[in-house]
């Protein structure tokens, strides 16, 4: 018998006992489901995080100023000012491993030009700042020393403002007005997108460090030499666990803080931030690698129970078959291909039922859907197996009857 | 060289209740082009012999050889490709497939033998027609009679063109009328050239054949030829009783 001739036949068999089949299918059908959301998910879920430390930086670490512990009544992060530009060029100077360090003032303020008027953030930074967060300028330049030493009234615009107050024409040497100075642009960032928070992350204005300090931040920064927040890149990831201490260190000799006092700085590792999600969604992944292990077990055990089931039905057919000339391998080969058939059609509604899963937690969570062909030929293949590995012993059972006793069976 | 050939043909089943000597020692020929009734009660060694002769089974003594071919040796394989080529089976239950059509039912020893679909179609619908079930090979059995069932289960036998329709009580399942049409027709086919063996323990359907072979536990008691007795009534002595008609005895 020809394998089309053995598939038609298969497709019969199931066909005639449609409800049976299906529910048979059932764990089938969960087990490859739960695969392919399992691979949909973790794959999205990891573009999204990679995403997000791309566009973050990679092996970033932030010290705000101020003690953000929580507990008892203390001053939020950046209300005490106890950083400084020192601290940040004695860290690049002392920590080993650390490519840049970049101290920066955050602030809020209108930006006017002409008669648009948009209310943006306020970066005061240096250049170490585009290092940092693996930034660039699209348009213009960077600061360039002496601006930054001066305190020129220079401005580089984040590309969401670029194009609110100057739409598609050039903002170079454009003035801008912030607090009523007005700010020469003379660059245009590249577009970032959105961060790991949702905020815009090109709405933004980045002026030079001293020149925030002086035009626009309030008194405290004006007075001594102080920054709100330090951006610490190191060069390798496995590097940061100890560059963290060292910084830590470092920061506590430079703040001559007792052996008993606390931090008046806060470090945190924003790539744990990030990685976080990867190994939530990780959890998420081995939870359903193990439904799809036991439903696929499950479903292959209702496999063998359904075929034993057929065969036993089917005896009498099996022994016709005999008489008028199948060879013990046609009966072995039919039953197996019936038994496969039925694992690869539960194999391609699972994979219906799973890019749909995929699909339905890819849109609730926002992050894109990745679901390869590999992984959907990989899911319906395991399930054919399936259908062949259970499907063997009562296939094997069909074929080793005596066709006398076979045909005389009721 | 006759078709069948067996000498010293023995068959012993090993059950838990013990030994069973179902077959002891026959020695039978079966000519080409004969119609042959093979009869005795239950228990008497008939059904032994037609599985044997079917290739079904094997013997545990003696030989049996089959157009020339001795069975005693052949594997699973080649049993089941001389079972497909040499012989067409007809079972009392008819034994189709429920969910096929008559065509597709009568196709099935062609699937084994490697014929094409359509020289399959084209032979299913050509057997069907010498049964008389041309205009019928759309429909399943549950759709068709029992002697029309018996009849695409004949043309399913007749498909591969065998050498021997071996047919174990082919009429058990049929009321009497029905069953004189399937002998009608089986007598057709030997006219046209094909051996039959019909398996009976009844009377009535032995009479329609040329040479009845009696059993008895496991042995041959009785081997006669006779005039048989026309199923489709042209015969003038078929009205008679079947132990009123004149026998001969060849054997032993």
């Amino acid at each position: 018998m020809s394998f089309a001739e053995a598939l038609r036949s298969a497709l019969q068999a199931i066909a005639a006992n449609a409800m049976r089949s299906m529910l048979t299918m059932l764990g089938i059908i969960i087990g490859v489901a739960a695969v392919i959301a399992m691979v949909a998910i973790g794959s999205g879920a990891r573009a999204r995080v990679t995403d997000q430390i791309r566009s973050l930086g990679a092996n970033l670490v932030v010290i705000t100023a101020g003690n953000v512990q929580v507990g008892g009544v203390r001053l939020g992060a950046g209300a005490s000012s106890s950083l400084t530009d020192e601290d940040a060029r004695a860290i690049i100077r002392e920590v080993d491993g650390v490519v840049a360090s970049a101290p920066f003032i955050r602030s809020q303020a209108q930006v006017i030009f002409e008669g648009t008027n948009w209310s943006t953030g306020i970066q005061a930074i240096d250049n170490d700042f585009f290092a940092a967060r693996e930034w660039d300028v699209a348009l213009g330049r960077m600061f360039d020393p002496d601006e930054l030493r001066r305190g020129e009234i220079v401005a580089i615009l984040g590309q969401t403002v670029a194009a609110t107050l100057f739409g598609s024409e050039s903002p170079l040497d454009r003035i801008v007005r912030v607090r009523n100075t007005p700010f020469r642009v003379i660059g245009v960032a590249a577009p970032k997108g959105q961060s790991a928070f949702g905020q815009d992350q090109d709405d933004v204005i980045f002026v030079p460090l001293e020149t925030g300090r002086r035009r626009i931040m309030g008194r405290n920064y004006a007075r001594d030499r102080s920054v709100a927040s330090i951006f610490v890149k190191f060069e390798r990831e496995d590097a940061m666990a100890n560059g963290i201490e060292e910084t830590r260190a470092l920061l506590r000799q430079r703040h001559r803080l007792g052996e008993d006092a606390e931090d008046d700085f806060a470090i945190r590792n924003l790539t744990d931030v990030a990685n976080t999600a990867t190994a939530s969604a990780r959890t998420l992944s081995f939870l359903l690698a193990a439904v799809a292990a036991v439903s696929l077990l499950v479903g292959g055990i209702g496999i063998m129970n359904i075929m034993l089931v057929s065969v036993t039905e089917r005896t009498r057919e099996i022994g016709l078959r005999l008489a008028v000339g199948a060879r013990p391998r046609d009966i072995l080969t039919q039953f197996l291909i019936e038994a496969t058939t039925l694992a690869s059609l539960g194999g391609a509604l699972g994979v219906a039922l799973g890019l749909g899963i995929a699909l339905t937690i890819a849109r609730t969570a926002g992050w894109p859907m990745l679901v390869s062909p590999d992984s959907i030929l990989i899911a319906v293949g395991v399930s054919g197996l399936v259908g062949v590995f259970f499907g063997f012993y009562p296939a094997s059972r069909a074929a080793s009857l005596d066709p006398i006793e076979a045909l005389r069976r009721e | 060289m006759a078709l069948i050939e067996a000498r010293g043909l023995t068959r012993i089943h090993h059950l838990d209740s013990g030994r069973v000597v179902a077959l002891d020692h026959v020695d039978l020929d079966i000519e080409a082009g004969d119609m042959v009734a093979v009869m005795g009660p239950s228990g008497s060694g008939k059904s032994t012999l037609m599985n044997l002769i079917g290739c079904l089974d094997r013997p545990s003594g003696g030989s049996l050889s089959l157009d020339g071919m001795a069975t005693a040796d052949l594997d699973a394989n080649a049993l089941a490709a001389l079972r497909n080529r040499k012989i067409g089976f007809v079972f009392q239950q008819f034994n189709l497939l429920p969910r096929a059509d008559a065509a597709t039912n009568a196709e099935l020893p062609m699937l084994y033998a490697g014929v094409d679909a359509r020289t399959r179609r084209r032979r299913a619908l050509d057997a069907l027609a010498r049964v008389g079930l041309a205009d019928r090979s759309h429909h399943r059995p549950m759709q068709l009679s029992g002697g029309q069932q018996q009849r695409v289960a004949i043309a399913r036998a007749l498909v591969n063109d065998p050498r021997l329709l071996l047919a174990d009580e082919p009429t058990g399942a049929l009321d009497s009328r029905t069953a004189l049409d399937i002998l009608a027709l089986f007598q057709q086919l030997n006219r046209d050239g094909m051996t039959v063996v019909l398996v009976t323990h009844d009377p009535e359907v032995a009479r329609h054949a040329a040479r009845v072979v009696r059993f008895r536990d496991g042995r041959i008691v009785g081997d006669t030829r006779q005039v048989p007795a026309a199923a489709d009534g042209s015969d003038p002595g078929g009205g008679l009783p079947p132990m009123a008609r004149p026998e001969t005895a060849v054997l032993p």
